[in-house]
């Protein structure tokens, strides 16, 4: 085995300590997270492939800069979400309001993993078509869009998603609760 | 055409980007503990401003009253929401509940400004900014409203002398001197002149004659005065002569 591929197979923190010794290690937390996130931003927002581009280029760049602010409290899954998140809310906000056109990759198994992941909604998904889900999610509050989307589609916990948001635990319950009463509000309205 | 991998590997290269050394992000975070703290003791002070001046309510003219209190809970308001703020930029604050933020800053502000009242930090610094920027102080308002008899009717200072016929010399906060004829006193209100150094009267000037209705010693209680230089001993008078009767 290649000593690349070795590497491939360590954890994130251990990666994080050979980026410290070693700058070129970073390409392996590039290989490991760029498709992920590259979907992650998708999702939250409507942005071309060019500017998905350059937005994922400033997350790993955000990354690599302020590597040693990581805490190793938290996983590092959740810590480059956050650096994403954070980017495309500013990004959505220099392009003012381009998040509410924000759309879902149809092509991905997303309804297949939120029928596994709710109870709620898998009856809805089992009725409606894709272009349908796709136009209540669209038609969703952004803050609640992205909760639905890192609960049932990303598969994060609650204390992963209050890491990434940066709220409490407590306000991310109320939320998910909050947004699936939008989801329901809207389909309801769509029927 | 280049990956991405290789595209930021490149710009890291070529911008000779570095990573943030580990005490920019302990500076960082102190920085955000020592501002949130900072305006948690800032907003304490003017809670306690706000009791002060309620305390002091008597003294101080009722539209000025309103406007320092006013300005005191403006800034409560905005040094509360940047506690807030720097709060929010502490490693790991977001992980706190609201209702557990909430109740430590209540506590906190009460214990602080109970203890800024205890030791009359307000009246303090009100001292300094009346010595920089009167206008900007409390004591100043009061001062102004108890030296212009003609206008409020009220008028406050420091007696200087009392001369054989009972015409009592006062000189005011604002260094003016008044001739008062106690004539209109009771004779019980009359001991206050004996026995205080400052007084503040109620009354009304006729041919530049200021003539009291009322008397209250300018000290409150304990012997305490807001402002000026506690006595340590009553203030004692001698020989001094009061007509009951002018004719």
């Amino acid at each position: 085995m290649s000593e690349y591929s070795q590497k491939l197979h360590m954890s994130d923190n251990e990666i994080i300590q050979k980026i410290l010794d070693d700058n070129t290690n970073f390409s392996i937390l590039v290989d490991r997270y760029s498709d992920k996130l590259s979907r992650y931003i998708q999702r939250m927002s409507s942005v071309s492939a060019q500017d998905r581009e350059d937005l994922l280029q400033n997350v790993f760049i955000k990354v690599y800069i302020n590597l040693n602010d990581f805490d190793d409290s938290l996983s590092f899954n959740a810590w480059i979400y956050r650096i994403s998140h954070n980017e495309v809310i500013d990004f959505v906000r220099r392009e003012k309001n381009k998040q509410k056109k924000g759309r879902l990759d149809l092509d991905d198994d997303i309804f297949v993993i939120i029928e596994h992941s709710t109870n709620f909604l898998s009856d809805i998904y089992r009725k409606e078509d894709a272009e349908k889900i796709n136009k209540i999610f669209s038609e969703m509050t952004p803050k609640y869009r992205e909760i639905l989307l890192l609960r049932f589609i990303e598969d994060y916990s609650y204390r992963d998603i209050s890491d990434i948001l940066q709220k409490p635990e407590s306000n991310i319950t109320t939320m998910i609760h909050r947004a699936k009463k939008e989801f329901r509000k809207i389909y309801e309205q769509n029927i | 055409m280049k990956t991405l991998k290789e595209k930021i590997l490149e710009k890291i290269v070529k911008e000779k980007i570095v990573h943030k050394p580990k005490w920019y992000f302990s500076i960082k975070n102190i920085i955000a503990w020592f501002l949130t703290i900072f305006s948690l003791l800032v907003s304490s002070i003017f809670t306690s401003g706000i009791v002060f001046i309620f305390r002091n309510q008597i003294l101080i003219p009722p539209h000025t009253l309103l406007l320092f209190v006013f300005v005191d809970l403006v800034l409560f308001v905005v040094l509360i929401y940047l506690a807030y703020h720097h709060f929010h930029r502490i490693k790991n604050s977001y992980r706190a509940h609201l209702r557990h933020i909430l109740t430590i800053s209540f506590i906190s502000l009460f214990v602080l400004s109970f203890i800024f009242v205890q030791f009359r930090l307000y009246g303090k610094i009100d001292n300094l900014v009346y010595e920089k920027v009167p206008l900007l102080s409390v004591q100043k308002s009061i001062n102004k409203s108890w030296s212009q008899p003609e206008l409020t009717g009220k008028l406050a200072g420091e007696i200087i002398e009392i001369d054989e016929f009972g015409i009592i010399s006062v000189e005011d906060f604002e260094k003016n001197i008044h001739k008062i004829d106690p004539v209109l006193l009771k004779e019980k209100d009359r001991d206050i002149l004996l026995e205080y150094l400052r007084v503040r009267m109620r009354g009304f000037v006729d041919e530049s004659i200021f003539y009291p209705e009322d008397i209250e010693p300018w000290e409150f209680k304990h012997g305490q005065t807001i402002f000026h230089k506690e006595y340590k001993k009553p203030f004692k008078k001698g020989n001094i002569y009061f007509p009951l009767d002018k004719d």
